[in-house]
């Protein structure tokens, strides 16, 4: 089953003298259940394809399908709501809400999608049991380590019940020890629950854990296994 | 109440920031309020002080008496008018006078005197005339005697029981002359009527000048000080315009009304220039929390949170801010304000005597109105509520992936 389908996607730069074709055409489909890994040298598009696909940034030409909706032509506020409700986000960093604890983090997006209290509770508990924080409830990010940061962010990406998580080098500020950790946690609630991963890494350690690899050269996918 | 929660601990993440700024609220609201009371307090000492030791709250004349100054000018008290002052709503009792100018003479002085024909209780009741005595005894109601003003005694070098001659013109150009054993001296606070005051009781007033059943005005005391005017209205209706007229103290006294005007502008200047630098200093701290968060707000956006959401919780954090400060300031202004509401400040030397010079008692009270608690809380939250238009346009502008990048 197609959860998303990209095709001719295109997006430049004007900022300096010579346009920067970030995105070159890309045609691509994504189906449930995958754990993609989406890799190239840096400037290559990996960070401008999946902002594309988050529905963070808009295409020049092309559309971008997730399921049946073309999220290209959404007005923003309702874009944002369908973020809401169908992607989870895994950032480089600065994933969390300062003030709020690793609990009220994963709490906070099934609270914006109007999940009960108890049911927000048990899931946010269930969650982070399952990324290894379930001893770090209430502790505020910055009393965490890169790598439970991390984790915690896994875990709020997947309180919403997302089609899919977007995670652009989410292992790029960790050690190896963490990263690998992070990548285990991802890798069992792939299997175990078919969530469908696509992130962005220089990290050949992740690519090796990945189903599929997409590879991206000056914006345009030259190899796809 | 995400909203809430978030934005509160918002405010200490820098508890530094947030105090310092909550603090120039507070200083700027509680310095605001005591300065405003005791501005608002010396005008109603002042207005209180006119009021009561001579005018009234206002005054009923022939018309034109006012600007004409004149006994010809006065008024023949009758049942009917009395009846329309009785039946006017809002008053407080009255005073009825009957003034002209004369010669008072006793052994080899004599002066230029006002001769002010009183009825001596009511006379009492609106200005307290008993409390001015100094020497000697009040009137009674038809006494044939004379109340003297202190200075005046002086220089005429009279005292108790001494008989004090009085010449002048009378009613229509009667001529007056009379002879009033004194029976007590009254101090008066301003030296001009200090210095040419002489109070006769009403009849030996009429008699003297040839001037039955006259008046040459009255003075009204009100219920409620803060609607004088309103009562003042009522009876100017009930009054033919072509006989009589109605003035309020600040009609008759317009340079006083004057001289507080001006100097509550002033201070009003002064409130405007001490909100604008808390206005900036709100607006600042308004920024940075802004410039600094732009990452968070993008990733926020990012994950599903709506930028209405995002606005509110930054409005609710200023809200907050100005708020802790509002009401810390106005609780801490409450305490000093009522006593000193209660216990004016006693002034004394130089700023005393020209005080006294001028008419006034030497206090400083402080004003105790909600009325003015609230107007200087609004104007701050009024700043604040401009200081919200940042955050509200700033995240409206917002740019998830540049803020993101930042
Ligand atoms: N906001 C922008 N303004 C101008 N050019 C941009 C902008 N964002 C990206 N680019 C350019 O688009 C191209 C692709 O950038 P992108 O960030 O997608 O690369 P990337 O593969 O994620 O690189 P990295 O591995 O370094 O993160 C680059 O040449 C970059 O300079
Ligand atoms: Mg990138």
């Amino acid at each position: 089953m197609n959860i998303i389908s990209i095709e001719e996607l295109r997006k430049s730069y004007h900022d300096s003298e010579v346009a920067v074709h970030a995105l070159n055409g890309i045609n691509l489909i994504i189906e449930k259940g995958e754990f993609t890994a989406i890799v190239g040298s840096s400037g290559s598009g990996k960070t401008t394809l999946l902002n594309m696909i988050g529905g963070l940034d808009s295409p020049d030409s092309g559309c971008i399908r997730i399921g049946d909706v073309d999220i290209t032509s959404m007005k923003s506020h309702k874009l944002i709501d369908f973020r809401l409700r169908n992607i989870g986000f895994v950032f480089q960093s600065f994933n969390l809400i300062p003030v709020l604890t690793a609990f009220e983090n994963v709490e906070f997006i099934m609270n914006l999608q109007g999940v009960k209290k108890e049911e927000r509770r048990k899931r946010s508990t269930e969650l982070l049991d399952a990324v290894g924080l379930g001893k770090r409830l209430h502790s505020r990010p910055s009393k965490l380590s890169g790598g439970q940061q991390q984790r915690v962010a896994v875990a709020r990406a997947l309180a919403s019940h997302p089609r899919f998580i977007l995670a652009d080098e989410p292992t790029a500020n960790l050690d190896s020890v963490s990263a690998r950790n992070l990548l285990e946690i991802m890798d069992k609630l792939n299997q175990d629950e078919q969530i469908t991963y696509i992130f962005s890494t220089h990290d050949q350690r992740v690519v090796n854990k990945a189903h599929r690899v997409i590879v991206l050269e000056d914006g345009m996918v030259v190899r796809d296994e | 109440m995400d909203v809430i929660l978030i934005a509160w601990r918002n405010l200490w993440r820098n508890k530094r920031r947030t105090l310092i700024t909550a603090t120039s609220v507070f200083f700027a609201i509680w310095f605001a309020l005591i300065m405003r009371a005791f501005q608002l307090g010396s005008y109603d000492l002042m207005v209180n002080n006119i009021v009561h030791s001579y005018s009234g709250y206002f005054q009923v004349h022939a018309r034109g008496y006012w600007d004409h100054k004149l006994l010809d000018n006065g008024f023949i008290y009758n049942v009917k008018l009395k009846n329309a002052l009785d039946s006017s709503a809002g008053t407080y009792g009255y005073a009825l006078r009957l003034e002209s100018f004369a010669l008072a003479s006793y052994g080899l002085q004599t002066r230029g005197v006002m001769v002010d024909g009183i009825d001596p209780v009511a006379e009492n009741r609106l200005t307290s005339l008993k409390k001015k005595l100094v020497n000697g005894r009040y009137l009674d109601p038809f006494d044939s005697g004379a109340l003297v003003s202190h200075r005046l005694a002086t220089h005429l070098k009279i005292h108790i029981d001494d008989t004090l001659v009085i010449i002048g013109q009378g009613y229509h150009g009667y001529s007056a002359a009379g002879v009033f054993p004194v029976r007590g001296i009254v101090n008066f606070p301003s030296p001009n009527l200090d210095g040419r005051l002489v109070l006769i009781s009403l009849s030996a007033a009429r008699n003297l000048f040839s001037a039955d059943s006259m008046l040459t005005s009255i003075a009204f005391n009100v219920k409620d000080p803060d609607s004088y005017n309103k009562a003042a209205i009522q009876l100017r209706d009930r009054l033919d315009p072509g006989n009589y007229e109605v003035l309020t103290w600040d009609e008759m006294m317009p340079d006083v009304v004057q001289q507080i005007r001006a100097d509550s502008v002033s201070g009003l200047i002064m409130l405007g220039i001490l909100y604008m630098i808390v206005g900036f200093g709100i607006f600042g701290t308004m920024l940075m929390m802004l410039n600094e968060r732009s990452r968070e707000f993008g990733m926020m956006v990012a994950i599903g949170v709506q930028k209405s959401k995002l606005t509110l919780i930054m409005l609710a954090e200023i809200l907050f801010l100005g708020l802790l400060g509002i009401v810390a300031g106005v609780v801490a202004a409450i305490p000093p304000i009522y006593y000193f509401y209660i216990h004016p400040i006693t002034l004394t030397g130089k700023m005393a005597d020209s005080m006294i010079h001028m008419g006034f008692e030497p206090l400083m009270p402080a004003a105790w109105r909600v009325s003015y608690f609230i107007a200087q809380s609004s104007v701050v939250l009024a700043i604040i509520c401009i200081v919200m238009l940042l955050p509200v346009l700033k995240i409206r502008k917002l740019e998830v992936i540049n803020a993101l990048q930042h």
